[in-house]
């Protein structure tokens, strides 16, 4: 069992598969962690340490587990736990997609904003006695409104944002003991970051990196074969097919092909067979299957930028004489076309959208002035008095004056 | 004492935290006293009414409908938000658990903008989320949870 808002069994994460794009898997209070071999995944995961002791390796450094240590791994940290011999270690952990960050600022470049360079955050670090209620309150604040995502809202994720944010705060805090220094080179390592974080880039290459970085490419290439146990290239081809993914699922809007070239990709081609390769998915596919996964939204009910961009062209432009064809123009779609868009999104046509705006406006003004119905009529947009009356009674079952005579009647009644 | 008519392009939350006052929103006028949460959408008119001599103390919350401030950035409350313009209740009377958790949310608010850094903005959209989440979901959660309304001009 998988999802929002369930509890599950720490060994099932996936690892290929990102995480949907409302995502937030939770694993709570999870007993009796037994060894947990080395591996990666392209989502981030929080993990705080509640009971027991152990080690935990994360890309090549040993630290010490001890209750109250929190662990943040980024996407392709390669990690392992080992518990003590005879210790039970109990553990919250908390995983979410880098898509997740991007929806959340709204950026496309939200994950190295957020992880500038590679010792940004201190992967792991301990909290003292009054900080752990505090953790464990974040895990609850996520759990809870996990649990409210039967109205499919997406605070789970954002509630997340806040567990994140409480990390990369407080990463400076008492920093975990480390029991073995790392034996390979920290340079390397940086260019992994480097490499996961910025895969859009195009110029980026196993002969930039080592220009960038300083280092030998042959000397990486076998570091690179020695830990992911592939070659730079594929590596390089699934950093990119990742970082799709995760653009396929935080913005919507977004042509496919527009995706791949985000991606780093070179061409449309190589993007649709390296993205198959990975995921077994054409881009399309992909975003089809991952997209609300967990938020049972028609695809129809899933609102476009258009809409909102109507919408907001229409309440900053209500006064002016509106017409469906100009708007449609300028947002670079036909009269049709939107009237569809306004339809599917909103239930009513982009005239409806219009009238009802500006009635808002007018009741508005009714209310709170004596102005005549022919200024309040020009002042909301209409056309004339009679135009503002048929919209009005059309919504509100009565005429303006009516309206405002009993706003008027009620406002003395009152005081 | 009555707050001058307003009306704006975003959407606001009030949080009444002490004190009595009526709101006059939409022809209706409710009652507020601490624990109400009103909705106000972008070009209400509206008005706060505070008998003379008496005082209201409130958080205040203001966003847009992209709560990111980039159109389709979150599609699923972005739909909800224009579903819910029209047809959402303006006031709700919270009970002890959910009115804690909203003063939470709007001092958690506050608490954010006293210290800006880079995750400030983040965490601002997030508390901002939750509540109107919260407002959502008690919204919904039964009919009788509507402000109470004192009079109404339709």
């Amino acid at each position: 069992m998988r999802g929002i808002a369930c509890v599950i069994d720490a060994t099932t994460l996936p690892d290929v598969v990102p995480l949907g794009a409302d995502e937030v898997v939770l694993t709570d209070e999870v007993a009796d962690v037994s060894l947990i071999t080395t591996h990666r995944h392209s989502y981030i995961e929080i993990i705080y340490f509640k009971e027991g002791h152990g080690h935990q390796v994360i890309d090549d450094v040993c630290y010490e587990i001890a209750p109250g240590t929190v662990t943040i791994l980024l996407p392709h940290n390669i990690h392992e736990i080992i518990p003590d011999s005879g210790s039970r270690i109990v553990q919250r952990r908390c995983a979410f997609d880098p898509s997740l960050l991007m929806k959340a600022t709204g950026s496309l470049n939200a994950y190295e904003e957020l992880f500038p360079s590679y010792s940004d955050p201190c992967p792991i670090f301990r909290v003292g006695e009054s900080d752990r209620e505090r953790v464990e309150h974040l895990f609850d604040e996520v759990k809870a409104a996990a649990e409210g995502q039967a109205f499919g809202t997406m605070s789970a994720s954002f509630v997340a944002m806040r567990l994140l944010v409480w990390v990369l705060r407080n990463q400076d805090s008492t920093s975990a003991v480390m029991v073995r220094e790392r034996t390979s080179s920290l340079v390397f390592w940086r260019a992994l970051h480097y490499l996961f974080s910025h895969a859009g880039e195009k110029k980026l290459d196993l002969a930039w990196l080592a220009r960038h970085f300083h280092f030998d490419d042959k000397a990486f290439q076998d570091f690179v074969f020695d830990h992911f146990d592939m070659a730079f290239r594929a590596l390089l081809s699934e950093a990119r097919a990742n970082r799709a993914a995760s653009l396929l699922l935080a913005f919507p809007e977004l042509q496919i092909t527009a995706i791949g070239s985000l991606a780093g990709y070179s061409s449309d081609a190589t993007f649709f067979r390296s993205f198959g390769k990975r995921f077994d998915l054409s881009p399309r596919e992909f975003r089809e299957r991952y997209l609300f996964r967990t938020t049972p939204i028609s695809p129809a009910a899933v609102p476009c930028a258009l809409t909102n961009d109507v919408l907001f062209h229409v309440y900053c432009n209500y006064q002016d004489d509106l017409k469906i064809a100009e708007v449609a123009e300028r947002f670079g779609v036909s009269d049709q076309q939107l009237n569809r868009e306004c339809r599917s999104y909103l239930g009513i046509s982009f005239g409806e959208l219009l009238s009802l705006v500006r009635v808002e406006v007018a009741k508005g003004l009714l209310g709170a002035t004596n102005r005549p119905l022919e200024v309040v009529a020009k002042q909301s947009g209409f056309s004339s008095p009679k135009s503002l009356s048929q919209a009005f009674r059309k919504r509100m079952d009565c005429t303006p004056a009516e309206y405002r005579k009993a706003l008027k009647a009620l406002r003395e009644e009152t005081g | 004492m009555r707050t001058a008519l307003q009306s704006h392009a975003h959407f606001e939350f009030l949080l009444i935290m002490k004190g009595e006052g009526l709101l006059l929103l939409d022809g209706r006028e409710y009652a507020l006293r601490p624990g109400s949460l009103c909705f106000i959408r972008p070009f209400d008119l509206y008005e706060v009414l505070v008998e003379s001599g008496h005082s209201l103390r409130l958080y205040q919350c203001c966003f847009d409908w992209t709560f990111s401030g980039r159109a389709g950035a979150l599609p699923a409350p972005q739909k909800r938000a224009i579903d819910d313009l029209f047809a959402i209740p303006r006031v709700l009377q919270l009970k002890n658990g959910r009115r804690t958790e909203a003063v939470h949310l709007m001092q958690s608010m506050v608490e954010e903008g006293a210290q800006v850094d880079r995750y400030t903005d983040l965490m601002t959209r997030s508390y901002t989320l939750s509540l109107y989440d919260l407002y959502r979901q008690e919204a919904y959660a039964s009919n009788k949870g509507k402000g109470e309304v004192v009079a109404c001009a339709e």
